[in-house]
């Protein structure tokens, strides 16, 4: 697989591990034949900061602002991942209203995080009105982000055994009116993505998983799905209040006829998958009933600590992520708050194998759309090595979104 | 398939060597619906068969593999899954064994889940593993030539400025 050696150590990071909008860096090594990739290298970890190390020091309710900043974008993702797996280890239960706010925060976030990579992927390919177009009109789920929970980002509202916040009659009609707002954009957003000849050149058959990679090299969310792959936890394993709502997997061949794994398949899940996300809204908000969200008082919080020192047990919390599977375990013995093991994987760290098949045979100008297509926990590629004739050179972001821009200017004529 | 069936299908065929089973029923809080979580003990041999077998029910999902330093032994857990893309069909399955710190040795198990390898990848670097027939065995998230297992809380393990 490897050309690289234990000996060749990379250094070359212009932006390197500390650029803000980085959560985990990744480094590329390709292996060209003229303009055309022959395999890709990918190494990881330049940013690993042992969370689950510092999570094994901490009780769980310290944990919960910890896990929720392992990612900015799916941050209540990794709270209700985490708040399942203690809930399903020691036996918490959690009130039926408070399963249905957490499906809401869930779905917004969804919502946010579709249209964000939609922009990503238009810049990418060089369409920046596009760009600015899906990060204006995403502001409208940040706002209701903020107004249902008072922040746009780290919502710290999943605890465990419920929700902080609850939803209020008076926030309901705010809630539906931006469902409405999504709704009307969205036959432009389908029109503007999948009705643009130049994107369609740019992204059909390009950056291909087969059903047989997708499924035997672990694939998850939308890049599985966009593949074929009929895997999605809210149906398969529903939780929260998932199992009283009607949903089925989004795969591309509801919009076209067959089903390619290409870039172009992975925009149509993604783009109806906001569609599927408004739908699910609208069905938690008609039916959640009245009651408790949670422990509210101090009192109660105590007797939650108490109960998880005095219990043991081990429990998996998986949540459908954004991007797909997201999945803790952890593990307590009794007499002790402490977990003796926290394991976090991420949605990406089951997606990286993929990337391999969709480059071969990729030209140089589609890296960057290849990259952005599984919807990578990194948001921006810094840097890029390339190995033709033998020789080895370092491509900037810069470099390489010139390529792909110039590319599309060429299809446009 | 019903979690027993599965259950009893993995005695049937493996007897004495799977050590412990456990199966945990995860209820909704709504009240309407649950789901199980089969753990598995084996005896590290067996591996690569009980997943060989898990295949025959179908492909499976690997989440990811855990693991953690008992002292003289490492623990790893296989969290699999089979039934996904049926409605409410998917059930957990988790293979639960033991390696002596003397001999890590067990059977890497990409040649039957190629997509294995990120999590096996994790566990020679993390915890000081050693899977028979690995395509791939260098460091993944850690540096290439970083010899310290970070997981490990013997002298093999990192020393305190890394925690700090």
């Amino acid at each position: 697989m490897a050309r690289v050696t234990d000996e060749r150590t990379y250094y070359t990071i212009p932006i390197g591990p500390t650029h803000p909008s980085l959560k985990e860096p990744l480094q590329f090594a390709f292996d060209l034949e003229g303009e055309r990739v022959v395999d890709v290298e990918i190494k990881p970890g330049w940013n690993h900061r042992g969370v689950e190390v510092l999570g094994m020091k901490r009780n769980p309710l310290q944990t919960l602002y910890l896990a929720e900043r392992i990612c900015g974008i799916c941050s209540v993702s990794h709270l209700i991942a985490f708040s399942r797996a203690v809930e399903n280890a020691l036996g918490i239960p959690v009130p039926p209203r408070a399963e249905y706010i957490r499906v809401i925060i869930a779905e917004l976030e969804r919502i946010h995080s579709h249209i964000l990579w939609a922009g990503v992927a238009a810049h990418e390919l060089g369409f920046d009105t596009l760009l600015h177009l899906t990060w204006r009109v995403r502001e409208q789920v940040m706002d209701i982000l903020e107004l249902l929970t008072g922040n746009r980002v780290n919502y710290a509202l999943v605890t465990i055994g419920g929700v902080r916040r609850d939803i209020t009659k008076e926030q309901e009609p705010l809630v539906r009116q931006a469902l409405r707002y999504y709704k009307d954009l969205l036959e432009m957003l389908v029109d503007a993505f999948l009705h643009d000849p130049t994107i369609e050149l740019r992204t059909r058959d390009v950056g291909v998983l087969s059903y047989k990679d997708a499924l035997e090299l672990m694939a998850v969310g939308p890049t599985a799905r966009a593949s074929g792959v009929k895997k999605d936890i809210r149906v398969d394993q529903p939780y929260l209040a998932y199992p009283a709502l009607e949903l089925s997997p989004i795969t591309p061949d509801l919009f076209r006829p067959e089903i390619h794994g290409d870039v172009y398949d992975k925009i149509i899940v993604r783009l109806l998958e906001i569609e599927q996300a408004i739908g699910l809204i609208e069905q938690a908000l008609a039916k959640m009933p009245e009651g408790e969200i949670g422990h509210a008082t101090k009192e109660e919080m105590t007797e939650l600590l108490v109960q998880i020192k005095e219990r043991e047990g081990e429990g998996i919390g998986r949540h459908e992520a954004p991007r797909g599977e997201l999945f803790h375990y952890i593990r307590f013995q009794a007499d002790s708050e402490i977990p003796i093991l926290w394991k976090v994987k991420c949605p990406t760290y089951s997606n990286l194998m993929s990337y391999r098949p969709m480059f071969q045979g990729a030209q140089i100008a589609d890296i960057p759309i290849i990259i952005a297509c599984i919807d990578p926990c990194i948001a921006c590629m810094d840097r890029v090595i390339v190995r033709r004739d033998g020789r080895e050179e370092v491509w900037t972001a810069e470099q390489l979104l010139a390529k792909s821009w110039e590319k599309t200017r060429r299809l446009k004529g | 398939m019903e979690p027993k069936g599965l259950v009893e299908s993995f005695q049937a065929r493996f007897g004495q060597k799977i050590r412990a089973v456990r199966i945990d029923e995860i209820r909704s809080n709504l009240g309407i619906y649950s789901y199980p979580v089969i753990w598995f003990e084996i005896d590290r041999e067996v591996l690569h068969d009980a997943v060989a077998h898990l295949i025959s029910f179908q492909f499976p999902h690997l989440a990811t593999i855990s693991g953690r330093d008992l002292g003289k032994e490492i623990e790893l857990t296989y969290h699999f899954s089979i039934g996904y893309g049926q409605r409410r069909g998917e059930q957990s399955v988790n293979f639960r064994l033991r390696v002596p710190k003397a001999d890590p040795r067990v059977r890497s198990i990409c040649d039957l889940v190629p997509g294995a390898l990120t999590a096996e990848r994790e566990k020679i670097e993390f915890l000081g593993v050693q899977f028979e027939g690995i395509p791939d065995s260098r460091n993944i998230f850690l540096p290439y030539g970083m010899k310290e297992h970070p997981w490990r809380k013997d002298e093999t393990g990192v020393k305190g400025a890394w925690l700090e």
